[in-house]
């Protein structure tokens, strides 16, 4: 977290216990230093506290001059009231436990205690705090409230609202965290309960969350309902790799099948945090009906399941003297990218391979460092909450990079940062927008011209027509609302985020590098994020036709596009699909499937079957990320760690391992016997990896540092810039 | 078993800005440009909005008004609907009928006689409190405290308080009601737009 | 003691109503002396009058107005508590209908103390007729200078603005009140010590004043005749100076508001109002629904004065006064004083959302004869799990009168509960009950 900073603290008396708190620190929190714990329910530190549920009574008094204590008349909730010189604290008194009866006493007379049938049994705080402080008796002899039980509010959220205490945690993380304001209470007094509106269907990318902060079972996830008892599952941390983002998960299973995927705290990447992706998107890849257990080759119009020797003769065979490429799907760990580039690299023979699935690849030459010297990352996740300003720009931030839209939603709605949105099409991010910029499709570049105009000196001969007025002629957005983005960035060490996405609009490229270099000369900092799972790392290990492993420039093979079109006309002899299927993965799916009907030998390695397996001539089994150990490099270049949770089914393989017993069949590879060997390796091919060794990488992960002495070149984007403005 | 059937429903989508049928008047229009520059928030216009909004969708807040509400003032549906259903004078549970006979039972008028005019009232109308004749003309309803107990047992219709009212004061004031086209509903709903509103501000 | 008419002495006067009628009966005298008066002389001549709240609390008014920031660094707004709804009170209505001069006067000089930029008059969806009164007012005096910009020379500018709540009892709580003008559910926001006081953070946000219609309207006469003068009204109580305006209800010939000095008798109010109607004095709630209710014998001592009534054990609170006679079930009023405030809990905070419902269903169980033998008890119990737990005052507020009515007549509880029949057993009793509950009581 950020550094030091002193503050101020206060004496405070918890339980006749003197101690010194930061002044204004919640009692709820202070409590804790004495490892003791105040009981709650609507208080969640990461959102503002309400003080509704009442869970959470202290008896308060202040210490007066004499010595003596004046005990405020009423208890307090210690979730809101603030720490202050000479405080004193009682959490302990009869008074307290009484009335934290006396609180779940009301909240248990309407609540259905349908225990047995709930998800929540088990881990449910209104059964612990009632085990822990309630009364073991009603007194209710009148009727319970009937409401609409087991709603379904979304695909992924169940809704009961007769289980419903009213805490509002829910309410207030769609206003708070998410920003999407899709929960609030409706009616009042005993009618009030939370809901959509009009019951609609619940529209958030975020909704996954509310299931894990309710207190009790009102808010189920739908996917897991009735699947398992919590007490039956077993848990192990892992990470999301589904986005790119690192996002820090908790894998639940029960007899080796995953159940749910929960958000796990990482103060530094999803806090605690998890996207709709994150969280629902897992199961259908694990508990894909159709995973691959064994080995298969074709013969004829079928496949016959065959041993891994003789599967991997097959497939050296059908490479040996042959034209072949590599394709790799972006969820792979660095490991099995490290690896499949060195196979490819030595014992294939080929530099055609790569992992981007987008319309446009920038050849190695194009990209931003070679072009500006600058590095593509310069903010952490954690680094945006605390920018005074952050213009989000070319990109639907929530459903790119989730967590950074987060983030940056936290920085706007905690420190008041000013937040500029410029995009094509409305997106989130444009609620809490401090100046949005809706540009005309396909102007991105003319309007980052527009903006290094005001915000780069530096760059006005290129940027000299740019004036705001030729910006608004050029891509609607109008003039004076440019001027009031430039000033709300304008000396801020504003963060600029944006995505790879952007080369698929028109001039992307140039608009990608024209906001770097601004950002650089206006004194921000430029983040331009790979938008799949480990696209980082697979490019930072050299799983890319003209850059070796960190980033040294080799012979240039083949791109994604390239191949495939090769391949189209049968100019690839054996095409090798790692984890991936163009058909599925590749904007154009005609050339997709014209490509894997034209190449003699397919070869996937795949964890189920997909559309390509019809062109197949070998399957391999593959075993996906949370089935063996590995490392990950998210958006934010933080590498991570994840060790194998899930047993693989059949014999499946990791990606690497399959790599390196294909080169050592080849004569080409050293034996690796586990993922640190790899990343051994890895350490030392790749410099900015050195610190990164397997077992050193922490629990939270390593952001790694931006290379030092950067020397920025404007050239060659002045040079683009200058012809795409001129030829207007 | 209807858990299963609910499970499998077809969830309604709230809808998206342009297939709202938006209903608003230029009057309602220009009243709601006057109050933003009473308040430093758009999202204060939400109470008086909606006071516009029961007026221009004939004295009941239906959700199509409630997010209309809601775009014209950049907020969320559910939580301008969240708002609209806190206040009991917004009615957001169903049409009401042209007039609405809002009946004090609370304490004062409960001492004098309350429930007995509710009685009359049900009688007389043969519907229940709460509920709205056939005919679509009245709506009766139990109030809490009006503030009006030197008059108890008190009514209100429209915005106006009628009190303190008899069983016979009943039959005159329904009988005139009757004959009276214009819907109290509406009128009550716009005079309390009209309040906010300076004379420079109000439509001529 | 008889009457003291001095927010009320004009509102008879149609005229009054009007700026030129104002006028020509003192009006503005208050302003044009405070306009000659330093800010802080303004301030301490409130403090000199002894003006307490008039809305419920009693809480001194100066404080408020001095705990605003001298040297201003932002918007101050001022605020109009107007959303009387505490059953039995009605005095904030005839106020603004009938001097609402009064209360734009009272709220200028306030501004002016204050530096306030702009001022809300929050008046409850119902009062259509007060809002139109005030409405007039301001529209007149924006026309003549009284409002707007530079009033009446002082550099003041200060803009006044109606807007009306929509049937909430809950945002007469001033936290509440702030919510709801915010455009929000009218749901009570953290108070100090929890969150800066409204006077450093209130709404907005920023630097807040908020009183009630009749304390606005009270600073009149006293910037006009002095604090000094002021404190010579109910001097003889411990700390109740000024007048107050009591509205009286229920069982009295005379319903009505009645303006006397601090320090008069109860029962003398209720002689103002013309006396008992249809049966002898039983017992009375003094200061609006909320505060517990006195029996007869209680009734003969009690003087009207915040602390006077307080050792009498009531409380003056908003002043709405309802006298009950012999006729009067306690149960039946007990329970319909549950149903209040059931249906107005905001249902923010667990103590009054659950236990307001669970003492109106105890109560209705009860008044239809299936009382069970601990639910005296019970409903004690319940009364102290709300009282001082709630989020804000409603949940006090609902506990009070349940508790205070048990204690008063807990036989008539205990006879309903093991008779499954009211104790008082009248035709007029009868004919108070709702349908439902008549076989409770004998026919004729």
């Amino acid at each position: 977290m950020a550094a030091a900073v002193q503050t101020e603290t206060v004496a405070i008396t918890i339980n006749d216990i003197e101690l010194h708190v930061p002044k204004g620190e919640l009692i709820v929190e202070s409590v804790k230093r004495l490892g003791l714990e105040i009981p709650i329910f609507c208080y969640h530190p990461r959102m503002k506290p309400v003080g509704m549920c009442r869970m959470c009574l202290v008896e308060v008094g202040f210490k007066q001059p004499d010595g003596s204590v004046r005990k405020m008349p009423k208890p307090q909730a210690g979730c809101t009231l603030p720490a202050s010189e000479g405080m004193v604290v009682y959490t302990d008194t009869e008074m307290v436990h009484r009335d934290r009866k006396g609180v779940l006493e009301f909240l248990l007379i309407n609540h259905p205690l349908d225990c047995p049938i709930c998800d929540r049994g088990g881990e449910c705080p209104l059964q612990n705090n009632t085990l822990a402080y309630g009364p073991s008796t009603s007194r209710f002899l009148e009727v319970k409230r009937h409401l609409p039980k087991a709603y379904p509010l979304s695909e992924y959220v169940t809704l009961d609202l007769e289980r419903c205490i009213q805490c509002g945690r829910c309410v207030r993380f769609t206003e708070e965290i998410s920003g999407d304001s899709q929960l609030a209470f409706r009616f009042r007094g005993a009618s009030m309960q939370p809901s959509t509106f009009q019951l609609t269907d619940f529209e958030s990318r975020f909704s996954g969350n509310v299931i894990e902060i309710c207190p009790v079972g009102a808010l189920t996830s739908s996917k897991y309902r009735f699947r398992a008892r919590p007490w039956d599952l077993e848990t192990r941390p892992g990470l999301c790799t589904l986005t790119p983002c690192g996002t820090n998960v908790f894998y639940d299973y029960r007899s080796g099948r995953l159940v749910r995927i929960n958000g796990r705290t990482n103060e530094d990447v999803n806090e605690e945090w998890t996207s709709d992706t994150t969280k629902f998107g897992h199961d259908a890849l694990y508990n894909n009906p159709n995973r691959i257990q064994v080995p298969h080759v074709r013969e004829g119009e079928a496949f016959r399941a065959v041993e891994w020797s003789e599967a991997y003769a097959a497939v050296l065979g059908a490479c040996e003297g042959k034209r072949t490429a590599v394709l790799a799907g972006t969820m792979l760990s660095n490991e099995d990218y490290y690896a499949w580039q060195a196979l490819a690299r030595t014992a294939l023979a080929t530099n055609h391979l790569d992992l981007r699935w987008q319309k446009t690849l920038l050849p190695a030459s194009q990209m931003l460092k070679a072009r500006t010297g600058l590095p593509g990352v310069q903010y952490g996740i954690a680094d945006l909450e605390n920018a005074l300003a952050i213009l989000v720009f070319g990109t639907n931030l929530a459903a790119d990079q989730p967590m950074s839209y987060l983030r940056t939603r936290k920085a706007w709605f905690r420190n008041g940062a000013r937040v500029v949105v410029a995009h094509h099409e409305a997106s989130e991010a444009e609620s809490f927008a401090h100046v949005v910029l809706r540009y005309r499709p396909g102007t991105a570049a003319e309007l980052a011209a527009g903006l290094a105009n005001l915000l780069a000196p530096e760059l006005a001969d290129a940027t000299r027509i740019a004036t705001p007025e030729w910006t608004e002629a050029q891509t609607g957005v109008p003039a004076d609302r440019l001027r009031e983005a430039a000033e709300a960035l304008r000396g801020t060490e504003f963060a600029a985020i944006t995505t790879h996405g952007l080369f698929d609009e028109a001039n992307g490229v140039t608009a990608y590098q024209t906001l770097a270099l601004l950002t650089s000369h206006a004194g921000g900092k430029f983040n331009g994020l790979v938008n799949h799972a480990n696209e980082q790392g697979g490019r930072e290990m050299g799983f890319a036709p003209d850059l070796g492993p960190g980033g040294e420039a080799v012979t240039a093979g083949m791109n994604t596009a390239e191949i495939l079109q090769a391949a189209a006309k049968g100019e690839i002899d054996t095409l090798i699909l790692v984890g991936c299927d163009p058909i599925r993965d590749f904007p154009d799916t005609a050339l997709a499937t014209q490509a894997l009907e034209n190449v003699a030998n397919l070869v996937l390695v795949d964890s189920a079957q997909t559309e390509a397996c019809a062109y197949a001539s070998a399957i391999l089994p593959m075993a996906l990320p949370a089935e063996r150990d590995g490392t990950y490099t998210s958006s934010e270049r933080r590498v991570q760690r994840m060790e194998r949770i899930l047993k693989a089914p059949g014999e499946s393989k990791a990606p690497w391992q399959i790599a390196m017993e294909l080169g050592l069949r080849a004569g080409s590879s050293a034996p690796y016997f586990h993922a640190r060997d790899v990343m051994d390796a890895i350490a030392e091919q790749v410099p900015a990896y050195a610190g990164a060794r397997y077992q050193d990488i922490p629990e939270t992960g390593v952001r790694l540092a931006n290379p030092e002495g950067l020397t920025r070149s404007n050239d060659a984007v002045v040079q683009a810039l200058q012809s795409l403005l001129g030829g207007r | 078993m209807s858990e299963l059937i609910q499970l499998g429903a077809q969830r309604p989508k709230a809808p998206a800005p342009d297939q709202l049928e938006l209903r608003f008047s230029d009057k309602a229009i220009a009243e709601l440009d006057a109050l933003r520059t009473h308040y430093p928030t758009e999202k204060a216009c939400i109470l008086p909005g909606l006071w516009i909004a029961q007026r221009e969708y004939d004295g009941y807040l239906s959700p199509a008004a409630i997010a209309e509400v809601a775009h014209r003032l950049h907020r969320s549906y559910a939580e301008v609907e969240g708002v609209a259903t806190f206040y009991s004078m917004y009615t957001t549970a169903h049409q009401p009928g042209r007039h609405m006979i809002e009946v004090c039972t609370c304490l004062s008028c409960h001492m004098c006689g309350a429930y007995r005019i509710a009685d009359y009232l049900e009688a007389k109308l043969g519907v229940k409190l709460g509920e709205t004749t056939p005919d679509g003309v009245f709506t009766i309803h139990e109030v809490e405290c009006l503030d009006a107990c030197d008059r108890a047992p008190v009514l209100q219709v429209g915005d106006q308080y009628v009190g303190p009212v008899t069983e016979a004061d009943i039959d005159a004031l329904l009988d005139r009601l009757r004959n009276e086209d214009s819907s109290a509903v509406v009128q009550l709903a716009d005079s309390i737009v009209q309040v906010h509103l300076r004379d420079t501000e109000r439509a001529k | 003691m008889a009457e003291y008419k001095l927010l009320l002495e004009h509102s008879h006067e149609p005229e009054f109503r009007t700026l030129h009628g104002y006028l020509a009966r003192g009006g503005y005298a208050a302003l044009n002396r405070a306009k000659g008066m330093e800010r802080q002389a303004i301030i301490d001549e409130v403090k000199t009058s002894g003006l307490r709240g008039r809305g419920g609390a009693g809480f001194p008014t100066w404080i408020k107005w001095n705990g605003i920031e001298k040297e201003k660094t932002r918007p101050h707004y001022l605020i109009c508590n107007a959303d009387e709804g505490e059953p039995g009170t009605f005095k904030d209505k005839q106020l603004m209908e009938t001097t609402p001069f009064l209360v734009i006067e009272g709220m200028t000089i306030a501004a002016l103390a204050t530096q306030a930029d702009a001022g809300y008059i929050y008046i409850r969806g119902e009062f259509v007729d007060a809002a139109k009164s005030l409405r007039a007012a301001i529209d007149e005096a924006y026309a003549h200078g009284y409002l707007g910009q530079n009033i009446l020379g002082t550099g003041l500018n200060f803009d006044l603005y109606i807007h009306m709540g929509a049937g909430s009892y809950e945002c007469g709580e001033e936290s509440a009140l702030m919510s709801s003008l915010m455009g929000e559910r009218g749901m009570p926001r953290l108070k100090f010590p929890h969150a800066p006081l409204p006077t450093v953070a209130g709404v907005w946000d920023q630097p807040t004043i908020i009183n009630n219609v009749e304390t606005y309207a009270a600073a009149v006469p006293i910037l006009a005749k002095g604090g000094e003068w002021y404190v010579t009204l109910g001097a003889n109580t411990k700390n109740s100076r000024g007048t107050k305006i009591f509205s009286v209800s229920a069982h009295v010939n005379k319903p009505g508001n009645y303006e006397i000095e601090f320090g008069t008798p109860l029962m003398e109010l209720l002689d103002l109002a013309g006396g008992m109607k249809g049966g002898a004095l039983k017992a009375c709630v003094p200061g609006g629904s909320s505060v517990p209710m006195l029996n007869a014998e209680d009734c003969q001592n009690a003087i009207l004065a915040y602390e006077e009534l307080w050792e009498t054990g009531s409380m003056v609170g908003s002043g709405g006064c309802m006298f009950l006679n012999e006729h009067t079930c306690i149960v039946s009023y007990t329970w319909r004083t549950a149903q209040f405030y059931a249906m107005e809990s905001c249902g923010k905070c667990t103590p009054c959302r659950e236990g307001t419902k669970w003492m109106l269903q105890i109560l209705e169980r009860i008044l239809r004869g299936n009382g069970q033998p601990g639910d005296m008890d019970l409903l004690m119990e319940i009364t102290k799990q709300i009282d001082g737990r709630s989020f804000c005052g409603l949940g006090d507020a609902a506990a009070w009168p349940v508790a205070g009515a048990i204690k008063k007549f807990p036989e008539e509880f205990e006879y309903f509960i093991k008779n499954g029949r009211s104790m008082v057993d009248t035709p007029e009793a009868r004919a108070m009950a709702p349908r439902w509950a008549q076989r409770a009581f004998s026919a004729v």
